[in-house]
């Protein structure tokens, strides 16, 4: 809870793309209390540290004093029940015992927050949402605020009140803290947890990380061997456990007596039935702390840990305060691996320090903005959003281009003419027409320089001979060392439409031992299947076959569930995916899952009609 | 008490229908005319009595989100938020199942027929291997057998008054509907290809089903995920009007069943929707006893000649295009 009452205030938006432009009707609490006890259900998502669970508390409060009703609750704090039951049905059930056990009645009206839905894993997560989803639907005097990152979910906007937040005027935060200036530590703390940490500690740091690294220093005297020994085991919880829940016995193994005692006693760590650091963003600060004094490669393994497999990215702004390495090359390293990624730390670098270069800016706008014409509806809507988030100039731009050549034009008006030469190799490649050359591809595509070799990547699937030289990229998949340049061959075969591309995805699908190579080739299958009659009953019955093994993987699972639905598309599409569906219904684990699947069905033939 | 309330109150019965030609048919039924608050749901009349403070109402007319069993799912979870009702009645169309009986005939229900669900059998989502085609299951609420009894009631009565509510000339002359009870068959798409795998499956799996459509597993579905507690136990019925045939074999008939399901629609939503109100306003005159904590509810219209008279000169209505 803030200290001082911050001048931020709830937004009420009808939809993600206002909500994630911060669009929308500023609300008092008693208006956003209104709204949510008549939709019964109701998000708050904002960046890390800017108020939300501020923000909900005080929804708690009055609720309590209007209606003697109220409950906050921490996602963390039922993550291990849930991790251990199977499907929103039976999430709902917890759900609904755990507010009985905090003697809320069903009989009265009351207010339920569930704080952090961004800080446990993706799947558990989604079966927070549809756990209060259906228990607001069983008990209607009940209804639920959920906090959450900035993130377009699937929702029946009917149901759902949706808010983002305010950020601190200027002018208190100059109020507050008169040594801060116009520019870059103004636009840190008019994010309340920085601002809150400098009028607590006179902390006027420069950047978000070395304020954690004051906070720190001034509260429990962590610093030197203690700072190291306090991240290596921060940056180990998030590895061995993906959530940012903390083993107690290995905090008390691991840490010294004196350090454990220190963060225990000024609350930097809480030792209740769901050990846990006091704020995300602290927890967030020491693993990418780890990350950056280590010098650690970013292999996809590290950054899935600093990231619980892409499913929240405050740890890779703070990586991108700390690190010392270029912060060009964080990016790359960001977007070989996840392209939602660097666009995050793009519009997070572009918030607070601008250490990114303006070339890099136009390489990550780029790149996504070319796949807002991507075949999956779900990819570029998630892209779209990711440069709304981005927020500068030059997004705004690329968003209402009309395809990419509108957006190399943009490109080439906003970089200065003195450009790098590893902007100039990038930029060549980007806008290559279908005649380049196929060796070249190749090369490019093997590049140690992530962006250039997505970029090859992309433009092979332009490729005018593509059919005929997709051999090199088959073999790239299957015998590459390089998981980076497996995933790349991947997302190249998916435009083509041989069935010796569908062998090789398919071997991929089954032997690669990096998921994200089986995510890009269950992608290309799918596209293949898409685009090829003639293909599309032999990918999807070999995926059908596949059911047990692409249903118990939730990120492969996800990602059918994303591509699957298609506007442009044969009109058999339903029927020709029904087998996959099928499938993967027969094999559910539970009902709730079952639902999923169904609802997969229903989402197939709806974008099939439009 | 809260059991009841809903967040817009409570009614004790919500008619839920598919397309928008089902909702006018049973909004002109029923002359349900006044949105309560937001709630996208219609009634003929204001609150008339109280509830944990809430209003209440006889019925109330709402429309699915979509055809088939996810929008109906979803539908069904909002109705039951908003309105706590004691019974639920899903009305609209359905293809009538026909099979070849042992001596030659054609069996099942005739184009305008009414079809009353006893049984929700689910047909889509098995497993197929070499071996074939494995049936796959799922758990949901089924119609309610009080409900099939109160329907039957009606169906057994010898003055057809509920007849007189069909607003819709038949597309034959002289049609006088039948009334059938029995199971049906739920797919997610319109079924009308006789020589479909998928189709020729269902019927042959499924042989005493009657009638196949889109939407009660949904309900059935919803119903099932919301039932958590031993004090609230809505009871629903499926209500169809039938607007095609669909038939077992190519043999009976390889016509694809879309036009005469544009024909027969606007008939068939109509003779639901009359005998939907004939049921609505029978529940209605029951009483729900008073028990500790719901003060139940008298039956209603207090005085039945209020019950609105529709009038009986029949129309041609305007359609939605056949689905």
């Amino acid at each position: 809870m803030n200290s001082v009452n911050f001048d931020y205030k709830l937004v009420a938006a009808d939809n993600f793309d206002d909500l994630l432009t911060r669009h929308g009707m500023v609300a008092e609490t008693e208006s956003a209390l209104s709204l949510v006890m008549s939709k019964g259900r109701s998000l708050i998502q904002a960046r890390g540290g800017e108020g939300k669970s501020t923000l909900a508390n005080r929804l708690v409060a009055q609720a309590i004093a209007d209606q003697g009703q109220g409950l906050f609750l921490r996602s963390l704090d039922w993550a291990n029940v849930l991790s251990t039951s199977t499907g929103g049905s039976n999430a709902a059930s917890e759900l609904a015992i755990l507010i009985g056990q905090h003697s809320i009645a069903s009989t009265k009206d009351a207010l339920i927050v569930i704080d952090g839905v961004n800080e446990v894993s993706r799947d558990l997560s989604e079966r927070v949402i549809e756990a209060a989803d259906l228990v607001a639907a069983r008990n209607p005097r009940w209804s639920f605020v959920l906090t959450d990152r900035l993130h377009r979910r699937d929702l029946a906007l009917s149901d759902w009140a949706l808010f983002t937040l305010t950020q601190v005027s200027p002018g208190l935060v100059r109020q507050l803290v008169p040594g801060s200036s116009a520019g870059v530590t103004t636009a840190i703390l008019q994010n309340p947890f920085y601002l809150d940490r400098a009028t607590q500690g006179n902390l006027g740091s420069a950047t978000r990380a070395s304020q954690h690294e004051e906070y720190l220093r001034i509260h429990s005297s962590v610093e030197g061997d203690d700072l190291a020994s306090l991240g290596a085991f921060a940056f180990a919880q998030y590895s061995e456990r993906a959530t940012r829940s903390i083993d107690a016995r290995q905090a008390s193994g691991q840490l010294s007596p004196s350090l454990l005692e220190r963060i225990t006693d000024s609350g930097i760590y809480v030792a209740d039935e769901n050990p846990h650091f006091e704020h995300h963003l602290i927890a967030d600060y020491l693993a990418a702390q780890h990350v950056a004094h280590k010098q650690m490669a970013l292999t996809y393994e590290v950054l899935d840990a600093l990231t619980f497999k892409a499913t929240s990215f405050d740890a890779l702004a703070l990586l991108l305060d700390l690190d010392s390495r270029a912060a060009d090359d964080l990016v790359r390293s960001v977007y070989d691996w996840n392209m939602y990624g660097a666009g995050y730390l793009l519009s997070e670098d572009r918030a607070s320090a601008s250490k990114i270069s303006v070339e890099m800016e136009a390489v990550v706008i780029g790149m996504l903005g070319d796949r807002q014409y991507d075949l999956f509806p779900a990819t570029s809507t998630q892209v779209r959003d990711a440069l709304r988030v981005i927020d500068t100039d030059l997004a705004a731009e690329v968003l209402a281009a009309s395809d990419r050549w509108a957006i190399a034009s943009m490109i080439e008006t906003a970089i200065p003419d003195t450009r790098s030469d590893w902007f100039e190799h990038w930029f060549d490649t980007f806008k290559s027409s279908s005649q380049v050359e196929h060796q070249d591809l190749v090369a490019q595509l093997t590049s140690s320089d992530s962006i250039v070799g997505w970029a090859a990547s992309n433009a092979a699937r332009r490729s005018a001979n593509l059919g005929a030289e997709s051999e090199s990229f088959r073999r790239i998949l299957i015998e590459s060392p390089y998981v980076q340049h497996r995933w790349r061959a991947a997302h190249v075969l998916g435009a083509t439409g041989h069935v010796e591309s569908v062998s090789a995805l398919l071997t991929a699908l089954d032997n690669d031992e990096s998921v994200w190579v089986k995510y890009g080739s269950i992608r290309g299958l799918i596209e293949i299947a898409a685009k090829h009659d003639t293909l599309s009953a032999l990918v999807l019955g070999s995926l059908a076959r596949r059911a047990g093994s692409v249903g118990d993987n939730s990120i492969l699972a996800r990602e059918v569930a994303r591509a699957l639905p298609l506007t442009v598309v044969a009109p058999d599409w339903p029927e020709v995916t029904e087998p996959l569906v099928s499938a993967l219904w027969a094999r559910a684990r539970s009902v709730s899952e079952q639902d999923t699947w169904a609802r997969l069905g229903a989402s197939v033939r709806k974008y099939a009609e439009k | 008490l809260s059991q009841l309330v809903g967040r817009f109150g409570h009614a004790r019965v919500v008619v839920l229908t598919v397309i928008s030609a089902e909702f006018l048919a049973m909004q002109r039924a029923l002359s349900a005319n006044d949105e309560v608050g937001t709630s996208g749901a219609f009634t003929s009349t204001g609150s008339i009595a109280k509830l944990g403070g809430k209003p209440v109402f006889p019925f109330v007319v709402m429309q699915l989100d979509d055809r088939s069993n996810t929008p109906a799912a979803s539908s069904l979870r909002r109705a039951v938020e908003y309105f706590r009702p004691e019974f639920v009645l899903l009305v609209g169309v359905a293809g009538g199942i026909i099979r070849l009986t042992a001596d030659g005939l054609h069996d099942g229900p005739a184009l305008g027929d009414l079809y009353i669900a006893t049984y929700v059998h689910y047909a889509e989502y098995s497993k197929s291997d070499s071996e074939g085609r494995h049936q796959r299951y799922y758990p949901i609420q089924q119609p309610s057998i009080n409900l099939v009894n109160h329907a039957l009631a009606i169906s057994r009565n010898p003055v057809k008054s509920w007849l007189e509510g069909i607003q819709v000339s038949p597309p034959a002359e002289a049609h006088v509907p039948s009334i059938h009870s029995g199971e049906v068959v739920v797919v997610e798409a319109v079924a009308g290809d006789p020589e479909a795998e998928s189709q020729r499956f269902f019927i042959d799996h499924f042989d005493h089903a009657g009638a196949v459509e889109m939407e009660s597993n949904g309900v059935g579905r919803g119903l099932a995920d919301l039932a958590d507690n031993v004090h609230y136990a809505p009871q629903w019925l499926t209500i169809r009007g039938i607007s095609d045939h669909v038939f077992a074999t190519s043999e009976l008939s390889d016509v694809d069943n879309h036009e005469e399901r544009a024909t027969w629609k606007p008939y068939a939503s109509a003779v639901a929707s009359a005998f939907a109100k004939a049921l609505v306003y029978r529940l209605l005159s029951t009483t729900r006893e008073e028990v500790d904590g719901d003060p139940g509810a008298v039956p209603w219209p207090p005085n039945p000649a209020e019950i609105p008279v529709v009038s009986a000169a029949r129309e041609t209505v305007d359609t939605e295009g056949a689905s």
